[in-house]
């Protein structure tokens, strides 16, 4: 569709002592395109941040890579075996015990509902890539006695508790026909600890696997989580793998259906977030048009003089098409430098706007504090203690890949149909003109 | 060896109240190589014939052949074929295309209507050099004179070695100095390069130069 013929007869014509970036119509268009290439390109390189960070998180400290649950009460002697086999398989990093329940917990300035999660004591030695995001605010990880307590910084902020104060926790106990007992224990606080993101940690406390067997007896209670050297390849047949070996008596469970319709709700967001971001792409686009239509009127002479010299008119169409290309890279470009530094400093950017933000509120009371008195406020864009504690980046090359490719093909599109008529236009009725 | 044959011609413009008729039944062959000049009063018609001639315009009856060709018949494709390989056009004006320097003006159609890049450039080159502009080549439009303009619009015309060369007033923008220099190249590169040359003018001393002189006067050719 586009030759180096007409190729060049694009770059001499925009290149012209008052062209490109002295026109305004193709300025205009080129910084079209670029700017609405830069919310797309945040939305994108931060929303596959956010999804691949929040799901990070859930695969090594929520659900792991499998999950192992057995159909019977699982001894140690049976959990023994279960982990020695699972760790047979090549495919295996670290397979190991862990007790979930629920539970209340009080200390003296407050109390709240729990979520226990009973762990091995060296936890953090067997599975290095949960330790990676466990991020311990203050005390120390231990697990090492039958009272301990890690608890998250959200628990501690509600309990108000530090490292070395006890706090009281109830849990039921289940007896076959008899009422459900609630049962009081002690546990000494440890560490405090922030996974980084709101949702795993809001009513998390890790205490020691031995107090968990005995605090939730229930067979539900005991899963064994898998961790793989690589959880995105070939996971139905790893899951498979691990079911052969254990044979009948227990169900296997691999990251992906226990995060599903998570995973599932974030892409769909992402994907109607994008779908808007396109459709401002769009409409830059047929600014190109007008700007072809401008070019085409300027230019009219040279096109007269081009056909009176043989240049066929599908030459001149390829031409100005050329320049909607052309104008179509120079804005994706643009865009995608402009949208990248964005993105990559959007933490930055996000911090920058709150002080702007709560500068000019202060400055506003300052400036009308006799005749208006404004609440106290400090202005949040984006409050982190809700999401993960910084906004993650993730370059997705093959989407930008992508999104250039549409881009540019829409700069074509959009350059068209004026390009056709340009090269429909009669040299005679041009030159008469002129 | 390139030739005109002009049968029947009519052109008439439609003014809006009223159709002005230009060319009555015109009738005319130009031999292969034959220098040709046509005069006649402003607006006796000689652009308009010259303007059929190459495609440019619309004949309203008639028939116009050139090297065969039925120009009036050729669909858009072949007709610029025609415009790039079987005639060249000099205008009044230079219409050099103000972004491409006298070199790039020169070889934009040859490379245009298919010439490698290199091969057009050499081409180009070496016309401009025939007519002594070499030391311009890469100058832009806006930084030649006025007689340095037409000359490479004279060049660009030949860059395609078409058979046939129309030329329209080429000296009409043009002082007496630059007139008579626009003229002697002219005239000497369709010599050298043994061209058709159909040349309107108002400058009947020009009639002296060509092999036939001929006169348009009210929509009617006149041999003199």
């Amino acid at each position: 569709m586009i030759s180096t013929r007409s190729l060049f007869l694009a770059t001499k014509l925009l290149s012209g002592k008052k062209h490109i970036f002295k026109n305004r119509n193709i300025l205009g268009a080129v910084l079209g395109i670029g700017l609405s290439l830069i919310p797309l390109i945040v939305v994108l390189e931060i929303s596959s941040g956010m999804i691949e960070g929040i799901t990070e998180r859930y695969m090594e400290i929520g659900s792991y890579h499998l999950q192992v649950k057995p159909f019977f009460y699982l001894d140690q002697e049976h959990q023994d075996l279960a982990i020695q086999n699972i760790k047979s398989l090549k495919d295996v990093k670290s397979a190991f015990p862990v007790v979930n329940g629920v539970g209340l917990a009080y200390s003296e300035n407050g109390r709240t509902g729990i979520s226990f999660k009973a762990l091995p004591r060296d936890y953090l030695n067997i599975d290095k890539s949960a330790a990676k995001f466990i991020k311990i605010e203050s005390g120390k990880f231990k697990l090492d006695t039958n009272d301990s307590a890690m608890l998250s910084s959200e628990v501690a902020r509600i309990l108000d508790v530090v490292p070395g104060d006890r706090i009281k926790i109830l849990t039921a106990r289940k007896f076959p026909g008899r009422p459900t007992v609630l049962k009081p224990s002690y546990l000494t606080v440890n560490g405090i600890f922030s996974t980084g993101y709101y949702e795993l940690d809001a009513l998390s406390i890790y205490i020691n696997i031995d107090k968990g067997k005995k605090l939730f007896t229930d067979k539900n209670s005991l899963i064994i989580g898998v961790k793989l050297f690589n959880p995105f390849e070939n996971i139905k047949e790893k899951t498979k793998e691990v079911r052969n070996i254990l044979g009948t008596g227990y169900s296997v469970f691999n990251w992906y259906n226990l995060e599903q319709s998570m995973i599932d709700s974030f892409n769909t967001t992402k994907t109607i977030l994008l779908f808007i971001m396109i459709l401002i792409v769009i409409v830059a686009a047929m600014n190109i048009s007008s700007a072809i239509v401008m070019l085409v009127m300027e230019k009219e002479e040279a096109i007269a003089m081009l056909k009176s010299t043989g240049v066929s008119s599908s030459i001149i169409t390829q031409a100005f098409v050329s320049m909607g290309f052309i104008i179509g890279i120079l804005g994706t470009f643009t865009g995608l430098v402009l949208g990248l530094l964005a993105a990559i400093n959007i933490n930055e950017i996000i911090h920058l706007s709150e002080i702007i933000i709560n500068r000019f509120y202060d400055y506003i009371q300052i400036l009308f504090s006799p005749f208006l008195i404004l609440k106290e406020r400090n202005f949040i864009i984006i409050d982190t203690a809700y999401y993960l504690d910084k906004i993650p980046i993730k370059l997705d090359l093959n989407s930008i890949l992508l999104i250039s490719t549409l881009t540019v093909l829409l700069s074509v599109f959009a350059a068209y149909f004026p390009a056709k008529r340009a090269g429909r236009l009669k040299p005679m009725d041009i030159l008469r003109k002129h | 060896m390139s030739n005109i044959v002009i049968e029947n011609l009519y052109k008439s413009y439609n003014t809006g109240t009223e159709k002005l008729l230009i060319l009555k039944n015109l009738n005319l062959t130009v031999e292969p190589n034959t220098r040709v000049i046509l005069t006649g009063s402003s607006g006796s018609g000689k652009s308009t014939l010259l303007n059929l001639i190459s495609g440019m315009d619309n004949i309203s009856r008639g028939k116009i052949l050139v090297d065969n060709y039925n120009v009036h018949q050729l669909d858009e494709n072949t007709l610029s074929s025609f415009r790039a390989l079987s005639i060249g056009l000099i205008f009044q004006f230079h219409y050099l295309l103000k972004d491409f320097t006298a070199l790039e003006n020169v070889m934009m159609p040859a490379y245009m209507t298919g010439m490698p890049k290199a091969a057009a450039l050499a081409k180009a080159e070496e016309l401009i050099v025939e007519v002594g502009l070499e030391a311009r080549m890469n100058h832009l439009p806006s930084q030649l004179s006025g007689g340095e303009k037409q000359r490479i619009a004279v060049v660009r015309s030949m860059i395609n070695n078409p058979g046939i060369i129309l030329a329209d007033e080429p000296t009409g923008n043009l002082d007496e100095a630059n007139s008579i220099k626009v003229e002697e190249i002219l005239f000497e590169l369709v010599n050298n390069h043994g061209k058709t040359l159909l040349l309107v003018t108002h400058d009947n001393s020009l009639a002296t130069r060509g092999d036939r002189h001929l006169k348009l006067e009210n929509g009617i050719l006149v041999e003199l």
